[in-house]
Parts: structure tokens; C-alpha cells; sequence
């Protein structure tokens, strides 16, 4: 089965972690996704909690429209995921 | 009861008199202290319509039961006066040495009313006070006034001070300390205009905990988590990494409020200042998390918060990274709001730009015209930046015209790095804020940075969580601790019920904490109420009500005049409050306050 091309854009955090602005993933499901930045970028391994979940220290935003923490959630080919850092006071 | 003093110290700068006032153990326990305190107190001293300017406006600085605990953040203190911007209540948090020295002096509360009759500092050692002559401090940035005092009285003492902008009345000026302020609001104008260039305190009186064993034991589990995930972005990043995903988000406030994005964002952004300029990471006092980013820049070093880099810079079209440093290193030194005079800068040059005001040309991105502008203003040089020192909104009512729509404030406080119109629940906390458009009373942004709100469309929903949000900043600045920790609780009202038990030995709960939140609320409010406000006051600027942003996806968003009010009304029904948002007597009974609108009836002090 071949999953929809998206883009991840890391912002804060998670760029600083990386080292990279963005990847590209082929990827079905939000989860799906999560699990190619923990494969591709070992400094982010903890994005993806005991339970499967999105880390509450990190955020997704779709588009930069919808913010999503389903990782059920399925993708399509040109989605753009924002990966942030949580807590945006100060 | 342990954490407290039980006593204020009210100073009265007519007479050169002080003397201890005692504070009950039920005004403590329902208003714990910082904020909360503060506010109580200001009901009791300063006198109902007074000009915050003028020697009766009275100015409190307050500690709380935590401070001198070994609890992580907790050097903390709050400054509370009537806003010679606002002329509403007015409260700023600072931190370190001045909260540990401050309480140690004797007091949990330090009230200052009246004026000295020539520039002065205040020196409170130990309850007793003295008032010496500053004349050659008057002028001096203030940094170089810290570094004089510290000479001239060691290093037992530490030391509030004001710059340039708080001797001249700037209504925004700050009051400094260990180069953190008291930024918003205008409490170093307070200050000034007392003729106090500087507080001193010192002092030998430590407060015993009620439960020393639990109390260091909290301390470790609180210093622990402080080191985990849920503030690794400020010690990582600081908050200058908002930049860039608010950036993303058409949530970053350009050119006055115009735009939500800013063609130079990258250049500013946290993450290519902490990879080029950083040189090093500090803390306030008693902190294990240590936010502070300092940058070179071709001034010297400066630390610098996103607040501070959206307003010196996007707001103002500017994206020399090297400007916008400068920038923020000026405003420190001179003890200016760095939110307001980015703002009101901002606010000039597209005044300039219309035709509205003559500023030599004037224009978005020029970063040496607000380098010059700074210190003018500050000093209140000449006609423009006297004008400007004054804020938006009486420049705005000065200028005429259409100025009023697109002068960026709430109540008179310039809004800081939010764009409403994309963050639509963070619209309602500014236009419901008691002390004017805030981004730290209020962290209804949380809500729109998740999944559980549609920010570009607000809904009356959301509003029972952006109370919530309210009601959480209300006990976190009274406790006091750092809001930077608020990640690392799970249940923040019943791991702040242990903390305050261990400290003070009540018999608190989670269900009281709430009840003592929403208190402290309330009690501004009727603080406001009893200086004038209507609910005319609870909204936003017209350019936000009225113009949409045009680029991507932020053109979905609209912010109507009536979703505002529709979330405004469900935000006074989830308060309690009636539909005009005044409070009912039965509320102020159930909030037990009756004894604040008795002082105020009674026009006490
Ligand atoms: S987290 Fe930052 S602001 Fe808060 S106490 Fe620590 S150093 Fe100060």
C-alpha cells in the first residue's frame, strides 16, 4: 500500500531539536506520521508518549488551520503538518 | 500560621513615618498574597478616583506565603497601583532578591503613600525606614543607578529602581530590578512621581514554614518535575521561539496590527537567534528553570523575551535582528514598557504613513527612527515623543481623525503579541481584562492553540475555559510561583491546596483555591467598577472588529462586533457576574467581599 506524500514543518523546539525546518513522509495517518519523525529524528523520540499519543510538551496543527491530537486522524497527499512546542505563553 | 508576617508596612512619605498595620488571618487566607493581596490592600489605601500621579495615589508592593521557601520559582513580588495608563487597577509581577530581602524586612506587604519632596530612595531595613536624598541618582538609566546603590549600600540591600521614563512620568514606564520589571501598566510612573528614584531593602526577619518537612520535601518533587518536558522549551528556547509558529499561525501581530505575518519572521526568529546571537542562559532567583536567553548584539548583551522581539520588531516592520536588540536593551535601561512603546511607535508610524501626524517622515521599518525615538520618549523631548509617551489612546484622542480605530489598546494597555482575530478566544481575554488587553491574566491563547476551539471563528463556548484560565493566573500570582511551572501540575488547585497547607498549616482544599481564584477576580473588578468602568469598556479596537487579514488562511477568520459580545456575555453568565457585567450584592456575599465594597463606600483612607 503507498501512503499520501506529506510535509512535517518543525517550528521551536522541535527545529531547534532537529536541525532541519521540514520532512518529507510518506505517511496514512497522523500516527503514521509521528512515527517517521521519531524515525527520522532520534532528538525527538519522546514526541510520541507511552500510550501512543501525542506528547503534551508538543503540538500539531494542520495546515496551520486545525489543531489535531487524533492520531487516527488520516492524511492526505499535500498535507502540511506543524510540529510546535506547547505552551505558547510568555 | 506559618508564610506570613501578619503585618504591612505602610509608609508614609509626607511624614517620613512607617508603621506595621496587621493583616488578619482571614484577609490573608482569602486573598494569600502578590496579586491577590495587592489588590485588597489598594482597595483599603487609595482613595476612590484618585490620579494614580498625584502623592495620594497609593503604591503597594506585595510578597507572598511562599516567598524565602525553598519551593523552585517562588522569589517572587507583586506591584499593584492604580495605572496612570488604564486608570484602572494595575498589577506587575517581578522576581529574585527584592521579593527574599523585601519579605525578610518584616512585612508581607510594603503600602508607600504621599511623596517626598525631592528626589529620594527609600531605605527599609528591618521594618525601620529612612529616606535619603538622590539627587545625582535623577537621570541615570537604570542600570547605572542599580550599579551606584550597590556601591553606596552593599550588598545586603537590593534595590527597585526606576530609569528615565519613570522620573518623567511615561505611562508606561517600568520598575526595575536585576534588569527584570514590573512592566505593564505604568507602575514606574507611580513611582516617579512619588520623587523615588529607588526602594532599598534589607533585613534579618525569616517567616517559619508550619510544616518544615513537607515543605522541603515539595520542594524537591516541585524542582524535579521543573527539569522535565513540560518547560523544556523555555529552557531550551526561551520564549522568543513564539515567533516563528505564531508566524505560521497569522498570529503575529506586523505592522500594527495589519498584517499576521511578517516577511522576515525567519530572520527574527527564536531559533536563528539562539543558533547566532545566544551567549548565555540565567535564572531569576530560586529558579531550577532558567528561561533567560541573553544575545549579543553590537550594545552589549540583552536578554530578550518574545514579547520584547514581536514589538520592537514585526510591530514596528522591523526585522534587523541587530536594531531590534538594541532596541530592547534601550527599553531596559531606560524603563520603558517594551510591549507599550513597541506598540505606540508602531502606532505612530501608521499615523505618519496616513497623514495624520507629522513625524519626519516617519515609516514602517525604519529601526533607526525608533532607536532615536527611545530615549526621546523616555525623556519626553519634544512634542512627538511627549505625545508618545502618553500611550495610544490619548495620542489617538489627540491626533483625531479615524486614529482611535487602529490605536492598539484595551482600557489604555497596548495589546501584546496576539493577533485577536486569529485567536479568537484570546480576543475575549483581552476585552474582558481588568487591567486592559493581557496576555498574562488571561492564557485564554491556550485554548486556541488546541483542539478544543475553533480559533478563527470564537464561540461563547469557550468561554467557561477562558475563566478557568483567568481563575488559574489568579492563584498562581498570589501563591506566588512562576506561571512558567504551570505545565509540570496535574491538578493544579490540589497540588496548590498541599503546598499552601505544608507553608501555612490551613486546612485548605482544591474547592476553597477556586473560590479564592474567582475572589481575587471579582475583587478587581470591583476594584474598576468603583473607578468608573462600564462594560463600554470591554472591547477591542475597531480595526479588529472591522477589517480582515488578508493573506492565507487567516482570511477565514472574521471577528464581528457581535461574536465578540456574544462571547463577552457568556464570559459575565460564567463569572457570575450580571448581564452588564456589574456584580450583584449576593455574589459579593457569596465571595465574601462585602468588606471591600464597605471600604469603598466608606471611601476609606
Ligand atoms: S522560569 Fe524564568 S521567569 Fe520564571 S522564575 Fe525561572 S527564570 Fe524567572
Amino acid at each position: 500500500m503507498t501512503f499520501p506524500t506529506i510535509t512535517i514543518e518543525l517550528y521551536g523546539m522541535p527545529r531547534a531539536r532537529a536541525g532541519v525546518r521540514e520532512l518529507v513522509v510518506s505517511a496514512g495517518t497522523v500516527g503514521d506520521a509521528l512515527a517517521e519523525v521519531v524515525a527520522n529524528c532520534p532528538a525527538l523520540a519522546d514526541v510520541v508518549s507511552a500510550d501512543g499519543r501525542l506528547a503534551s510538551q508538543y503540538l500539531l496543527s494542520l495546515d496551520g488551520k486545525h489543531f489535531v491530537s487524533n492520531v487516527l486522524q488520516p492524511l492526505q497527499s499535500g498535507d502540511r503538518l506543524l510540529l510546535l512546542s506547547s505552551d505558547a505563553g510568555g | 500560621m506559618g508564610g506570613y508576617h501578619g503585618r504591612y508596612l505602610r509608609i508614609d512619605l509626607n511624614r517620613s513615618t512607617a508603621n506595621y498595620v496587621a493583616l488578619s488571618e482571614s484577609v490573608l487566607r482569602r486573598f494569600l498574597g502578590g496579586v491577590g493581596l495587592g489588590t485588597w490592600l489598594l482597595h483599603h489605601e487609595s482613595p476612590p478616583g484618585v490620579d494614580p500621579l498625584t502623592a495620594e495615589g497609593a503604591l503597594v508592593f506585595c510578597f507572598s506565603p511562599l516567598v524565602g521557601t525553598p519551593l523552585t520559582t517562588s522569589a517572587k513580588f507583586a506591584v499593584v497601583a492604580k495605572s496612570p495608563l488604564t486608570f484602572r487597577l494595575n498589577d506587575a509581577l517581578s522576581s529574585s532578591h527584592f521579593a527574599l530581602a523585601g519579605k525578610r524586612s518584616g512585612a508581607d506587604a510594603l503600602v508607600i503613600v504621599g511623596a517626598c519632596a525631592v528626589p529620594s530612595v527609600l531605605v527599609i531595613e528591618d521594618g525601620t525606614i529612612r529616606i535619603e536624598p538622590a539627587g545625582e541618582l535623577w537621570g541615570l538609566d537604570s542600570d547605572e543607578t542599580t550599579k551606584q546603590l550597590g556601591e553606596r549600600f552593599g550588598p545586603e540591600f537590593h534595590s527597585a529602581v526606576i530609569g528615565p521614563a519613570g522620573e518623567k512620568l511615561v505611562r508606561y514606564a517600568t520598575i526595575s530590578h536585576a534588569n527584570r520589571h514590573a512592566g505593564r501598566g505604568g507602575l514606574g510612573a507611580v513611582m516617579g512621581s512619588k520623587r523615588l528614584k529607588a526602594i532599598l531593602v534589607a533585613g534579618t526577619q525569616r517567616v517559619p514554614v508550619a510544616d518544615p518537612t513537607r515543605v522541603i520535601a515539595a520542594a524537591r518533587d516541585l524542582s524535579q518535575r521543573s527539569f522535565g518536558p513540560a518547560t523544556a522549551k523555555y529552557r531550551e528556547l526561551g520564549t522568543v521561539s513564539n515567533l516563528l509558529t505564531f508566524n505560521r499561525l497569522h498570529a503575529l501581530p506586523t505592522r500594527n496590527f495589519q498584517q499576521g505575518q511578517f516577511e522576515q519572521a525567519e530572520n527574527l526568529s527564536g531559533e536563528s537567534l539562539n543558533a547566532a546571537r545566544r551567549v548565555a542562559r540565567e535564572s531569576c532567583a530560586s529558579c531550577t528553570i532558567g528561561c533567560e536567553h541573553i544575545y549579543s548584539s553590537s550594545a552589549g548583551n540583552v536578554r530578550l523575551e518574545y514579547e520584547s522581539l514581536f514589538a520592537l520588531g514585526p510591530l514596528c516592520g522591523i526585522g534587523d535582528r541587530d536594531i531590534v536588540l538594541r532596541a530592547a536593551r534601550l527599553c531596559d535601561r531606560l524603563g520603558l514598557d517594551t510591549i507599550s512603546v513597541g506598540a505606540t511607535v508602531a502606532f505612530a508610524m501608521e499615523c505618519s504613513e496616513r497623514g495624520l501626524l507629522t513625524a519626519d517622515g516617519l515609516r514602517f521599518g525604519d529601526g533607526e527612527a525608533l532607536l532615536s525615538l527611545l530615549p526621546r520618549i523616555a525623556h519626553r523631548e519634544d512634542p512627538l515623543s511627549d505625545l508618545l509617551a502618553e500611550g495610544t489612546r490619548r495620542a489617538a484622542a489627540r491626533l483625531g481623525g479615524d486614529a482611535a480605530d487602529f490605536a492598539p489598546h484595551v482600557k489604555g494597555l497596548e495589546l501584546p503579541g496576539y493577533e485577536p482575530r486569529t485567536l479568537q478566544t484570546m480576543a475575549l481575554g483581552f476585552a474582558v481584562g481588568s487591567r486592559g488587553a493581557d496576555h498574562n491574566r488571561s492564557g485564554a491563547y491556550e485554548l486556541d492553540f488546541s483542539a478544543t476551539t475553533d480559533r478563527f471563528h470564537g464561540s461563547p463556548e469557550a468561554a467557561a475555559l477562558a475563566v478557568d484560565t483567568e481563575d488559574r493566573a489568579a492563584l498562581i500570582d498570589s501563591m506566588i510561583l512562576c506561571k512558567f511551572l504551570r505545565g509540570v501540575f496535574t491538578d493544579f488547585f490540589a497540588e496548590s491546596a498541599d503546598l499552601l497547607k505544608s507553608v501555612t498549616g490551613w486546612n485548605i482544599s482544591a474547592d476553597e483555591l477556586q473560590t479564592t481564584a474567582r475572589r481575587i477576580v471579582t475583587a478587581k473588578k470591583l476594584y474598576n467598577v468603583r473607578e468608573g468602568w462600564t462594560n463600554s469598556e470591554d472591547t477591542l479596537p475597531r480595526r479588529f472588529l472591522s477589517e480582515e487579514l488578508s493573506t492565507g488562511v487567516a482570511t477565514e477568520a472574521t471577528l464581528t462586533r457581535e461574536r465578540l459580545q456574544t462571547m463577552i456575555d457568556a464570559y459575565y453568565m460564567a463569572r457570575g457576574w450580571n448581564t452588564d457585567g456589574q456584580v450583584s450584592q449576593s455574589l459579593i456575599d457569596e465571595l465574601q467581599l462585602a468588606d471591600l465594597s464597605e471600604a469603598n463606600q466608606r471611601g476609606d483612607r
